[in-house]
């Protein structure tokens, strides 16, 4: 500016010197262009307001959430152009519009550009989505202003920011086991920890019952043998532990398929909506980043309502990556887990080098099932079986971007 | 209504910025020829007219050829510019005689009857470089950033040739140059815009405010750069004259030794001899152009009508930028089914009133003060507001509107207009209800009616210290005299 300034200055004086009008108009003219991008200049982004808003925070993959982005010119003075650049995190997807190039290398831009009268407010919306699983963030935004001759004249940075999650896939599952109905004929598989002080009524004797839990005097008044029944001590949980590595060798050296993984995210995120719709006791585990600085990814068996929300937010956030060992995760899960709990293991890994912690957590009374995930889920799941571990099989009928629907079977 | 002439607009709307920096282009050119038919001691036959049509040659060229031509288009447009560079310079009467008469013996003859002529050859190559749709902001930046130092050298070289060919192209100069700055800054502008607003949902049309702002600043400009060369030049000269000497006086009392001052004499030498020089490569001055005196013009001085001239030309830019504008609001009345428009919610909003998007179409012109209310809303609080300093008919805290209205009434102050302007109110705050634009037109209307009607009934000057009727009066000014309890002081008084 100084320099077109310095050239106006001794066009006019050339001019005036050798008497020549011409040279004159032109130094007068660019003086006077620069003394209006001066100004402008001077009056900068001040008056003007930008306001991005989410109308939510989460979003299942293959969704949006709406976004409305607002600029206000509250000034007098109309603006030729206002340019806002919205910095995107890699994978974040706006249905109205392409992303462009930003300033800095691999970093997106959602760009929008607005001509605004005096006092104009103006409000554009917005679907905002990502073409995967994860944690997005829209802005800084970078404000650029040009003046009534349309050139550059003012740049701002302002630092609010929007974060929002984007979930795993879901697709319909099968159900792992049959819940267990109370009062009928079946015999539950496995017994579950119950409070003798909470009697809940009889059944019928079943093979298999103890001899003490024989109500004798309904036994005698009905003349066939009768059992006693107790309430539960505490609901059937459910703790589904990830095994977030997807090739064997040690976690800081093994690489990832990104696309295992993502498979793997949506069987755990599949299984997690069919134990909400249950009603199901259940909690999360996994040896993944999530942002937070520790390095075990953990919810507490809970069946609170926001559960299975809770649940489906960490396994956004995690990594794609583990962040260590499984057996180690396995060895912290010993510490909290209650006898009675089912630990789901989903694992598109050879189950068996972790198979003493699993066994420790059979010890502890903890149902132990391997739910194996993969290519070679079949063949890991007969090794399963092989240890002595109960196993299923989990596998989607098409690519996991795909996929109407997830089998678990034996 | 069709959809094509909305195309049509969109088009013309996306090609007026390549005319203009045709224009522009077109307009230096002809300065160039003109300096050129200057040094020739001839009237320039070709004029900025001639060039524009060479320069829209180029580009249809371009355009409609080059692509069909492939990779033997550079050739055929140096052809072509050679052959539109033939046609300008065979433009001139007497080139045609010349060569009609001699041949090719006269080709030197016929070469000085019309140099400028050829110039129509680099409009039709600079015609070429616009041909990008939509305009390129750098391409005509460029043009402006070599041209207006280029110019100005053309305008300093030219103003070394002898009177009269000197004040000829000086004046013919002067209009071509301020064409130049006035359709290259203005294409610069569009063309900035457009290339701005392709995918970001950006529409230069939406914005007469600042069309008008940019017309007003370029006429603005443009007269007062003419006025400045008219007036700047002599004052700088004045200024310059008695400050230079003045300064080299002190100069050379205070710090100059002996070796400053023979680098100073030589300096002033050398000068001279190149001031001789040049005057000697310049013709001798006509005896009827000289000048008797500074600051008086002869009867036959041809700057007597460049001012005349100038004015006329700054009379037709700003016809055209008039004209400019009313083609944009045109264009904004057509109903464009644009993609954003879908998108996209906007109104005016002061930061007061009404958030309600605006429907209908807007009076326009300009105003002073508080701005025009928009809408019904806007229009009962602005009227509210400028009741509040008159305590006898200002809404008290504890009225409704439709209470406030329905006591004006019974008071023989009020009217019918303010309950309807009321219930408008009422409805949009609190009923969700959005009205016409022809409902907020006629409470508009209302409202300054009423305004006429209860400042004119109270009397036109507000009460001092009346003014902060939002505040809730305190129980202390219940009782004062002559004035009607607030209501809740009412209500405390029981």
């Amino acid at each position: 500016m100084a320099v077109r300034v310095i050239a106006a200055l001794v066009l006019v004086v050339v001019g005036s010197a050798l008497d020549v009008p011409i040279a004159i108009v032109l130094g007068v003219v660019t003086l006077m262009l620069e003394v209006v991008n001066a100004v402008w200049a001077r009056l900068g982004l001040r008056d003007v307001r930008y306001t991005r808003r989410l109308a939510g925070r989460r979003t299942p993959w293959g969704g949006e959430i709406p976004m409305t982005v607002e600029v206000w010119n509250r000034r007098r003075l109309p603006i030729a152009w206002l340019r806002a650049d919205d910095e995107a995190t890699a994978g974040v997807t706006v249905r109205e519009r392409q992303l462009v190039d930003g300033t800095e290398p691999g970093i997106e831009v959602l760009r929008n550009a607005w001509t605004l009268r005096p006092w104009e407010r103006v409000v554009r919306r917005f679907h905002v989505g990502a073409d995967r699983r994860g944690v997005f963030m829209l802005g800084p935004v970078d404000l650029t202003m040009g003046d009534p001759f349309a050139r550059r004249v003012a740049f701002e940075q302002r630092p609010e920011t929007d974060t929002f999650l984007v979930w795993p896939r879901t697709v319909p599952t099968t159900e792992i086991e049959p819940p267990d109905r109370w009062g009928d004929l079946d015999r539950a598989r496995r017994g579950l920890a119950e409070d003798p002080s909470r009697f809940a009524g009889v059944r019928p004797y079943a093979p298999g019952d103890s001899m003490r839990r024989l109500h004798a005097r309904t036994s005698a008044r009905l003349g066939r043998p009768m059992t006693k029944r107790f309430e539960p001590s505490r609901e059937r949980e459910v703790l589904i532990a990830l095994d977030v590595q997807t090739i064997d060798g040690p976690a800081w050296e093994a690489g990832f398929g990104s696309d295992e993984v993502e498979s793997l995210y949506v069987v755990a995120a599949s299984i997690v909506r069919s134990l909400e719709a249950r009603h199901v006791a259940f909690g999360l585990l996994a040896a993944g980043y999530t942002g937070a600085e520790t390095r075990f990814a953990t919810v507490p068996v809970s069946s609170s309502p926001g559960q299975a929300q809770r649940a489906l937010d960490l396994l956004a956030r995690l990594s794609s990556h583990a962040s260590a060992p499984f057996e180690r995760l396995l060895t912290m899960a010993a510490r909290t887990v209650h006898p009675g709990t089912t630990v789901l293991v989903l694992t598109a890994r050879d189950p068996r080098p972790f198979a003493g912690a699993l066994r420790r957590l059979e010890r502890l009374g903890a149902a132990v099932v391997i739910v194996a995930c993969g290519r070679d889920a079949a063949r890991e799941a007969a090794r399963a079986r092989a240890a002595g571990f109960t196993s299923r099989r989990a596998a989607m009928d098409a690519h996991w971007e795909s996929a109407e629907r997830l089998v678990i079977a034996p | 209504m069709s959809r094509a002439p909305s195309r049509a607009v969109t088009r013309a709307t996306v090609l007026l910025p390549t005319l203009l920096a045709l224009v522009a282009e077109a307009a230096w050119t002809a300065v160039v020829a003109g300096l050129l038919a200057a040094f020739a001691f001839r009237d320039p036959a070709v004029g900025i007219g001639a060039t524009l049509l060479a320069a829209l040659a180029g580009l249809v060229a371009a355009r409609v050829i080059g692509p069909r031509l492939g990779d033997r288009w550079p050739w055929t447009a140096v052809l072509l510019a050679l052959a539109s560079g033939l046609l300008g310079w065979l433009a001139a009467a007497e080139v045609r005689s010349v060569v009609a008469a001699r041949g090719i013996d006269g080709a030197g003859e016929a070469l000085l009857a019309n140099p400028g002529g050829w110039m129509t050859g680099a409009a039709f190559v600079r015609g070429i470089a616009q041909s990008r749709i939509p305009a390129d902001p750098h391409a005509i930046g460029t043009a402006l950033g070599i041209g207006v130092p280029g110019l100005a050298l053309m305008a300093v070289l030219g103003g070394m040739v002898a009177d009269p060919a000197r004040s000829r192209f000086l004046a013919d100069a002067q209009a071509g140059v301020l064409v130049f700055l006035v359709a290259g800054i203005l294409a610069l502008a569009l063309s900035r815009q457009t290339l701005l607003g392709s995918g970001s949902g950006l529409d230069w049309r939406r914005n007469p405010a600042w069309l008008a702002l940019l017309a007003m600043l370029l006429a603005g400009v443009a007269v007062a750069a003419v006025s400045a060369s008219l007036v700047v030049g002599p004052v700088i000269v004045t200024v310059l004259g008695v400050a230079v000497p003045s300064l080299l006086l002190v100069g050379l009392v205070v710090g100059f030794d002996r070796r400053s001052l023979r680098i100073l004499v030589a300096s002033m030498a050398v000068a001279l001899l190149v001031a001789a020089v040049l005057r000697a490569m310049g013709a001798r001055p006509s005896p009827e152009a000289q000048i008797p005196g500074i600051g008086v013009t002869t009867p036959g001085d041809p700057n007597a009508v460049a001012p005349l001239a100038i004015g006329v030309l700054v009379i037709v830019l700003l016809a055209a930028t008039i004209a400019i504008l009313v083609l944009a609001r045109l264009w904004m009345r057509r109903p464009r089914a644009a993609e954003d428009d879908l998108l996209e919610t906007r109104w005016i909003d002061h930061g007061e009133v009404s958030e309600q998007p605006r429907t209908g179409r807007r009076r326009r012109g300009i105003r002073f003060g508080r701005p025009a209310p928009a809408d019904a809303v806007a229009a009962y609080r602005a009227l509210i507001e400028e009741l509040a300093s008159r305590p006898r008919v200002r809404r008290e805290p504890g009225e409704t509107p439709a209470e406030h209205a329905g006591r004006l009434r019974r008071s023989g102050v009020g009217a019918l207009s303010l309950d309807l302007l009321a219930a408008d109110y009422g409805l949009v705050r609190y009923g969700g209800v959005t009205l016409t634009g022809a409902e907020d037109r006629r409470a508009i209307g209302r409202a300054a009616r009423l305004r006429r009607r209860l400042v004119a009934a109270v009397g036109g000057a507000p009460t001092p210290g009346a003014g902060a009727a939002r505040e809730p009066e305190r129980p202390g000014d219940a009782g004062t005299p002559g004035e009607a309890p607030g209501a809740r002081a009412r209500y405390r008084v029981g």
